[in-house]
């Protein structure tokens, strides 16, 4: 139930009996949800462009919503699935940030990890050398691998949530997380143990 | 190795930082505009189209069930099919002209 008193069932009910403009109000409402999960996962040009894609994808399948679990989880599944449709067509084409590391990667990393509290760290990842990190060992994964740890990993989903988002089995999600986890985690040993 | 997890709990602390801190983004007014003209330019859903839904699921439902009984159906009837024409060609191979034939061609010997 909205502040206004305005549940999005009914809404939806509208829609569905053929009243278009009422989808103006969800769209309206969970924009910035989806703008949230795109902006992660696509480069910047895609966005605007596939969350569009995300709305009208929301809207042809709005017959299948049930209503038994929330609209806005319903429509952040549509969002991820957007992403990994999107990733499977053009990750071969992708464009890298970097070949490789550098030397002042390098020592950023070193420095970073050097006895720091908390605080410390969260402000380390705000600065451009840990997205260019992240960027180029992301990219160092098969697409499947990099969606699952951006969603466990990253976003510290549960299996079953990212399960749900991805459309996978708990199994699949849980081998997966595992497996890429080890990945990353020997391409980033490989980094600050040189 | 105890190094290396405590390193690996600070990566992770900094790498989720900066995936969720990815720059902010703002859509304008002509966004939604432009996509709420996309979707009124598609065909309008109607409540017809959620019974078909409904429908669709429940036929899901029991194709296992459906699959089921045809299964066992199909082999019944092949069975029944074989024995048959065991049961034929048995008649025929154990008395070939006297019963088999004579009866209905009315031949009397």
């Amino acid at each position: 139930m909205d502040r206004d008193g305005i549940d999005d069932n009914q809404i939806i009910s509208r829609v569905l009996e053929g009243d278009v403009d009422a989808y103006e109000w969800l769209l309206n409402k969970y924009k910035s949800i989806v703008l949230n999960i795109l902006k992660k996962r696509l480069p910047f040009e895609q966005v605007e462009e596939t969350a569009q894609v995300v709305f009208i994808k929301a809207y042809q399948s709005l017959s299948t919503y049930k209503g038994t679990s929330e609209f806005k989880n319903w429509l952040s599944s549509i969002a991820v699935k957007t992403c990994y449709d999107f990733w499977r067509k053009h990750y071969r084409n992708r464009e890298l940030p970097m070949s490789s590391l550098s030397e002042k990667h390098e020592e950023w990393l070193e420095q970073a990890l050097s006895d720091q509290s908390n605080e410390v760290l969260l402000e380390k990842g705000k600065e451009v050398e840990a997205k260019e990190i992240l960027d180029w060992a992301l990219n160092k994964l098969s697409l499947e691998d990099k969606m699952v740890l951006e969603l466990v990993y990253l976003e510290g989903f549960s299996n079953k949530e990212a399960s749900n988002l991805l459309g996978w089995s708990v199994a699949n999600v849980k081998v997966r997380s595992f497996r890429s986890r080890r990945k990353l985690e020997k391409i980033l040993k490989d980094v600050y143990q040189k | 190795m105890e190094d290396f997890n405590d390193n690996h709990k600070k990566i992770r602390k900094i790498f989720s930082s900066s995936f969720r801190e990815k720059e902010n983004f703002e859509v304008g007014e002509s966004w939604q505009k432009g996509t709420m003209k996309k979707i009124r330019n598609l065909k309008p859903l109607s409540s017809n189209q959620r019974l078909f839904v409904i429908f669709e699921e429940m036929c899901w439902r029991f194709a296992f069930a459906a699959s089921l009984v045809l299964a066992i159906t199909f082999s019944f009837n092949l069975e029944m099919e074989t024995q048959r024409e065991y049961e034929v060609s048995q008649v025929f191979y154990e008395d070939p002209f006297d019963e088999f034939l004579d009866e209905p061609l009315k031949i009397n010997r």
